[in-house]
């Protein structure tokens, strides 16, 4: 106790220079930042004259309004931001209290910051001189009477230019000249509170708006209109199976999930079911997002594709397997809905786009027109010393002589009569190819 | 109380008189030239601006409109002598400056001395000054800047108050050779003399057709305009208004780093005179309102007269068809005071 006595003057005195240091720092900084000389910011500690003390009053007064009015006007700009931000957090989540704190925090954190950055923008009383002579049309007497009232000696010039407007002073009404004026964001922001008022009001009995707005526009005419027309001109096949379907009965799972949500006993079921509802609300998401790019999937990889034939060929139709699986979970709905709503937007575009597969189902399936042609042919003779041998280099329409062991042909070949003697390897070689290409154009 | 303190407080004593009685002597002199110039308020305070803050300036107009009529109503109502010089073609310097000639003095001996040209005078009207040479402009350049003139070696003082009135004429170009940039910037004001208003124009047909002539009167003489530019200089300017100055100045120069318009439309901004010229114009100019101190408004009034001919044009200004004023204003209004 006895040294805390000891030390705390030393310590006062220390903490009273360095925050007079640190002030007339900052008064030196904001000052220079302005543009104003920093001799001026002290302008009323200690060297004033009692003739500048009604000055003084006058400019502490105007100070004052010029902060509240920069203060009213920005803080209502961010008030207006903050009530933006509660009523889009209303509109798209459910929970809201957490939300509505921060957003407060907010505002305090912003109504201190806006506060603080409004007294050191007009903490100069230099500064509010300044903007005196501008309003009251003083052409600025009071700022250099302000700036010139620490001369040591002032000369006779000084001392008129103060008298001059120091007579002036009485005749200011700060009040009239610096009223404290509604921002002009105040109506906006009183529609944006009223708004705030009436989402927080309607949220307190129902489920965020955008949502209700999805779910309504699932179940609409007009969308599932066009998912039925889209289908229907992709695969007249299946025009009645899978998007209508799937839709609907996924339409009537979500209804009956609402309705064990309103009224139902189970939790865990009531808990399940905004998940199907996103799940779904998602898949129509997508299926919309992809009638308007119009690729319809294309990009779908190969295993994909071959899953989903496998799938359509192998099972029974799609809107058989789109139905959830009440003993399954939310997890596995979802991803079935997703590659529910996958088929139902991509399936039948992709086989009719790629034709290969396609064609190759066919080849398999029908008998083909022509016979099928052996791999390998048997040659006349095994021994390669008894295969003929013929000239290779020889001309067209020119006749070929044998090398050996073969007899001289009967007759020349002359416009196309060589193709009876062709050899019988050759001929089935060319045929195959024939074949091949007619395959290929198919 | 010491000899020097005395001496200051005298010193004090003749200011504060001096401040009470500069007002009305600038009015005065103001009364007596309207006798015999009709309206053109805005030349004369720029007249006697230049004339109380110790420069010259350079008045632009067309013929008829009363530029050398002024002239010699300020010589008359201040009591200065007063000389002219009709610049043409074939003057030559030592018309305007003198010339040292073979005189015979007293005893009958012959020796060279030099015979004073017009220019030593109090006002100095150089009539047309743009129709004599480059060679013969240039003549004044000393005696404008420095208030003296050399001839053969010897400088020779020019009586003060030293006042240059030069004149020109915007419409006949024509074998005229234009004002060099050292020579312009030394004018401390370009004035345009305005065609008068139909009232005005009235006013002076009345008293320029009757029997009558105005007769003025003298109201301060050559010390006291002195003892005036002691005066004026003692006006206090506010550092934000002697910041929007050098502001002004800045942005006329196509180098600055925000001067998008300078650079695209000026040459070379104005020199340091043109802000020496704002400063002490507004000096002048809170003198004659009626106050103690330079504002804004004063500064900005004298931007066109002070800077006008302190700025060249580029060629893209040209082919545009702007002009300095337009510049100047536009640039004043991209700057605020504040």
């Amino acid at each position: 106790m006895l040294s805390t006595r000891n030390v705390h003057p030393t310590t006062a005195r220390v903490t009273a220079t360095f925050l007079s240091t640190l002030r007339s720092g900052w008064e030196t900084l904001s000052a220079r930042s302005q543009g104003v000389p920093s001799p001026n910011s002290d302008f009323f500690r200690g060297n004033s004259s009692e003739e500048f003390q009604a000055l003084r009053h006058v400019l502490g007064a105007v100070r004052r309004r010029m902060v509240a009015n920069t203060f009213l006007r920005i803080w209502t700009g961010w008030w207006c931001w903050i009530l933006i931000g509660l009523v889009g957090a209303a509109v798209f989540f459910t929970k809201l209290a957490g939300l509505v704190m921060f957003m407060s925090a907010l505002l305090g954190v912003g109504a201190v910051a806006i506060y603080g950055w409004a007294r050191r923008t007009w903490a100069s009383p230099y500064y509010a001189a300044c903007r005196l002579d501008v309003v009251a049309g003083l052409d600025d007497r009071m700022s250099t009477a302000l700036c010139f009232g620490n001369a040591a000696n002032p000369n006779q010039m000084l001392l008129r230019q103060r008298e001059d407007a120091l007579s002036r002073v009485p005749q200011i009404d700060v009040a009239s000249l610096f009223p404290i004026r509604t921002p002009a964001l105040a109506g906006r922001a009183l529609l944006l509170a009223l708004l705030a008022a009436g989402m927080f009001a309607y949220r307190v009995h129902h489920q965020p708006p955008m949502m209700a707005l999805l779910r309504a526009s699932a179940r609409s005419h007009l969308l599932q209109t066009a998912l039925t027309n889209r289908d229907a001109a992709e695969d007249p096949r299946e025009i009645d199976s899978t998007p209508k379907d799937s839709l609907t009965k996924t339409a009537d799972v979500d209804d009956a999930a609402q309705q064990d949500v309103q009224g139902g006993p189970a939790s865990a079921k009531a808990d399940a079911t905004p998940a199907k509802g996103e799940s779904l609300v998602e898949s129509l998401l997508e299926t919309v997002k992809g009638m308007a790019s119009g690729d319809g999937g294309q990009d779908q990889p190969a295993n994909g594709e071959n899953k989903q034939q496998s799938a359509h060929n192998d099972s029974p139709p799609s809107s058989d397997s789109a139905q959830p699986d009440p003993s399954s979970g939310g997890t596995q709905d979802e991803s079935q809905n997703k590659s529910d709503g996958q088929h139902a937007s991509s399936g039948a575009g992709d086989k009719l786009r790629d034709p290969q597969p396609m064609a190759k189902n066919i080849l398999k399936s029908t008998d083909p027109s022509v016979k099928a042609v052996p791999d390998r042919v048997a040659l006349p003779s095994a021994n390669i010393n008894d295969q003929p041998r013929t000239r290779s280099s020889a001309d067209t329409g020119a006749s070929q002589m044998a090398v050996r062991d073969v007899s001289p042909r009967a007759m020349a070949a002359i416009n196309g009569g060589e193709q009876n003697d062709i050899p019988a390897r050759y001929r089935v070689y060319l045929q195959r190819y024939f074949e091949h290409d007619d395959a290929k154009k198919k | 109380m010491t000899a020097s303190e005395t001496k200051g407080h005298t010193s004090e004593k003749l200011l504060g008189e001096q401040i009470e009685s500069l007002a009305a002597k600038i009015s005065g002199v103001r009364g007596e030239i309207s006798k015999a110039i009709v309206g053109q308020t805005e030349v004369v305070d720029g007249v006697l601006m230049a004339l109380l803050a110790g420069g010259h300036v350079l008045l632009e107009g067309a013929p008829g409109l009363g530029k050398t009529l002024l002239v010699r109503t300020l010589a008359q109502a201040v009591s200065l002598k007063y000389s002219r010089i009709q610049f043409t073609p074939d003057l030559m310097p030592a018309d305007v400056i003198g010339t040292a000639m073979v005189q015979e003095n007293g005893d009958g001996k012959k020796a060279l001395g030099f015979q004073p040209g017009p220019v030593f005078t109090n006002l100095l009207l150089a009539d047309e000054i743009n129709r004599a040479t480059p060679k013969t402009q240039s003549a004044l350049l000393e005696a404008m800047q420095e208030k003296q003139v050399t001839v053969a070696h010897t400088s020779h003082q020019l009586e003060e108050p030293f006042f240059v009135m030069a004149t020109q004429n915007p419409l006949e170009m024509e074998g005229t050779y234009p004002l060099p940039e050292a020579q312009l910037d030394r004018f401390l004001f370009k004035l345009c003399v305005p065609f008068p208003r139909r009232d005005e124009l009235h006013s002076i047909l009345d008293r320029t057709t009757q029997n009558t002539s105005p007769s003025v009167e003298s109201v301060i003489d050559g010390e006291q305009i002195m003892e005036m530019r002691g005066v004026v200089r003692g006006v206090p300017i506010a550092p934000h208004v002697q910041e929007y100055v050098v502001r002004l100045v800045m942005a006329t120069h196509p180098e600055g780093p925000d001067n998008g318009l300078a650079s695209k439309y000026i040459r070379y901004g104005s020199s340091p005179r043109g802000g020496q010229t704002l400063v002490l114009g507004g000096k002048i100019r809170a003198l004659l309102n009626g106050r103690f101190n330079v504002s804004v408004e004063d500064v900005r009034a004298l931007l066109l007269p002070a800077l006008r001919h302190r700025i060249i044009l580029n060629f893209e200004a040209q082919a545009d068809g702007r002009t300095t004023d337009d510049l100047l204003e536009e640039i004043a209004g991209k700057i605020r005071p504040d």
